[in-house]
């Protein structure tokens, strides 16, 4: 077998008609797939050569692992009842087409060789399809990929493949059939059958089970190892920094609050979702903690999507951040709260607090950066301090064209 | 019952942390009686029930079920205990867990020792104890405005509104009472209600909103 390419044949997930045996051989030999599917039909009547091939790769080669890296050719309409009869027709036709040249065609033997044959691919189809829609679920190629199979369909498609192979195994015994012995015969095959069930059922179960174990042992091991990067990644590196800074409590407290923050990302989910004022006003909480070693308690109700105005918000709300991180030297809440009417976002510290009356409009960075960019985008804020009691700084940007701010 | 208000609220600290109980009953030394320990599930409810404290810190993160197994042990055979969740997780599921479960506050692990006493000895007087995060979460389920309904547990009053909107803002549930001019006393009976109505509500929105925001 041509292994140049350095991998294994493989059944394609997309292009195929039965099994994905001639689009597998055809993306691995790099020839179009019609020209492998006539050799399958061209070498299927000379003693059966192309089907039994065909049988042979469709059992041991295994799927195509990862979905074809072109884009899927739509819903791909897998060749059902239709598809099945489509075969049967053109056998027939092939077979009459030989018969009216003259060559002696024993339709006896091909009808229900045919008939067998369906229901065979019928058969395999199914337990083919139910693979290839895990592997396609476990590539998250969506739910489309897996509509066409629903449970029903699947059964009616082994039902009907159980009759097809039955007529047709009947059929071929049919002529030397004699009813009564066939009674008793098939009573006995049963018998046998079940027999060899019963027997093998332990090991049967036995290889399932073990077979689920290892499912679950290698997600178990992938999780593990996914975990064991991050704590050496973040974790141990953080607490190597530590045990150096030890002589340096609030680089310790930064370092660990940093990390702290990382790890809570990662295990729970972000506040909002990305492009949020939830998500922005978290990033931003972040930064200012880690910048100044403090600790920031943010809490949101409701979010809103970032737009020219939030921007200006954060970038306000920013500033109050920063104020009471760097001066207020106690822990701040901040608290935003999203309604029809508005955003209002309150940033409040335990710190010395001031008299905002005894600070002259220069001094101010609050009045000229604060007040300045919400009066810009159209809000306003004010601001509250009592000495000894802290600070609170109160941002709110009404809904445009709505009514004024809220009390 | 002079005497028994007077004295220092007998406290179990339930965490799978070593360290953390260590930590905590230190912290505690001297405004609390911490009258016993546990690090799991199964020791939790058996010293509870031994030593029927005042209140319980119940850590919300424990193998075998977690502070909520504890809960549905000990809430309905020991109405004379009260639960304070502790945890290191804001997620909101959780939250809503423990309280729903009856806990009758819920404080991160990183709160500040004396806020931790306050807050023990208010659920000692069977008071609620919302952390800003908490009042966050409760005026995001009981949706701004939304359908009113005829259930009374599905909707906040303006005046209970008022008050959550204070607490998420940091401030103390004295500070509240200072902004309402209402008693302190008011304020607590606020958040009681509030806190009733957050276990006993069966509005759906607490169920999506824990789905959206957190896990479990």
């Amino acid at each position: 077998m041509d292994d140049s390419v350095g991998r294994r044949v493989q059944r394609s997930l997309t292009d195929r008609w039965l099994g994905g045996v001639a689009g597998g051989l055809a993306a691995h030999l790099g020839a179009p797939t019609w020209v492998i599917r006539l050799a399958f039909l061209g070498t299927a009547p000379i003693g059966g050569i192309g089907i039994a091939a065909y049988a042979l790769m469709w059992v041991f080669l295994p799927i195509q692992a990862e979905p074809a890296t072109r884009p899927e050719p739509g819903p791909s309409s897998p060749l059902d009842f239709t598809g099945i009869l489509g075969l049967l027709a053109l056998g027939l036709g092939v077979l009459l087409g030989l018969a009216s040249v003259g060559v002696p065609v024993r339709f006896s033997v091909w009808g229900p060789i045919m008939v067998l044959g369906s229901g065979v691919i019928l058969l395999w189809r199914q337990s083919d399809d139910l693979q290839r829609a895990s592997i396609r679920r476990r590539a998250g190629a969506g739910a489309q990929a897996t509509a066409g199979l629903s449970e029903r369909q699947g059964l009616i498609r082994v039902v009907v493949g159980l009759v097809l192979v039955l007529l047709g195994i009947t059929a071929m015994l049919g002529p030397r059939l004699n009813l009564a012995v066939a009674g008793a015969s098939v009573a006995a095959a049963g018998a046998v059958a079940s027999g060899i069930v019963l027997i093998a059922l332990p090991w049967i179960a036995a290889w399932l089970k073990g077979i689920q174990a290892q499912r679950y042992a290698a997600v178990r091991a992938q999780e593990r190892a996914e975990m064991a990067a991050r704590v050496h990644d973040s974790v141990l590196q953080t607490l190597t920094l530590i045990q150096r800074r030890a002589d340096d409590p609030v680089e310790v407290v930064r370092l660990a609050r940093t990390e702290e923050r990382a790890l809570r990302s990662w295990l729970y989910a972000p506040v909002g979702p990305a492009g949020s004022l939830g998500a922005a006003l978290a990033d931003l909480v972040a930064t200012t903690e880690s910048d100044h070693a403090t600790r920031i308690e943010l809490v949101t109700v409701g979010d809103t999507l970032m737009d020219d105005r939030m921007v200006a918000l954060l970038a306000a709300t920013g500033e109050a951040v920063v104020n009471a991180a760097k001066h207020a030297g106690a822990p701040a809440t901040v608290y935003a709260e999203v309604d029809d009417e508005g955003v209002e976002v309150y940033v409040r510290d335990r710190g010395r607090g001031f008299d905002p009356d005894d600070i002259g409009p220069d001094r101010l960075g609050i009045r000229a950066s604060i007040l300045a960019r919400m009066a810009a985008a159209g809000g306003s804020a004010s601001v509250r301090s009592v000495p000894g009691e802290g600070t609170e700084i109160r941002l709110v940007l009404p809904v445009l064209g709505g009514g004024g701010a809220r009390g | 019952m002079l005497v028994a208000e007077r004295a220092l609220p007998r406290v179990v600290v339930v965490d799978d942390h070593r360290l953390f109980r260590a930590g905590v009953a230190s912290e505690l030394a001297g405004s609390v009686d911490v009258v016993g320990e546990a690090g799991d599930v199964r020791r939790a409810i058996d010293v509870i029930r031994a030593t029927r404290p005042d209140v319980v810190l119940l850590d919300v993160h424990m193998p075998d079920g977690g502070g909520r197994a504890v809960l549905d042990v000990c809430v309905p055979e020991l109405p004379e205990t009260r639960f304070l969740a502790l945890s290191v997780s804001d997620a909101p599921g959780d939250v809503v867990g423990v309280v729903r479960g009856g806990a009758r506050g819920y404080v991160t692990k990183g709160v500040d020792p004396r806020e931790l006493v306050e807050a023990i000895q208010r659920v000692a007087a069977g008071e609620a104890v919302f952390s800003p995060r908490l009042a966050g979460f409760v005026l995001d389920a009981f949706a701004l405005g939304g359908t009113p309904t005829q259930d009374d547990l599905d909707q906040l009053s303006a005046r209970e509104r008022e008050v959550m909107r204070f607490i998420a803002r940091g401030y103390t549930y004295r500070e509240v009472a200072r902004e309402l001019v209402i008693s302190i006393r008011t304020v607590e009976t606020h958040v009681s209600h509030v806190l009733r109505k957050l276990q006993l509500s069966n509005r759906h929105e607490l169920a999506r909103w824990a789905r959206a925001r957190g896990e479990v």
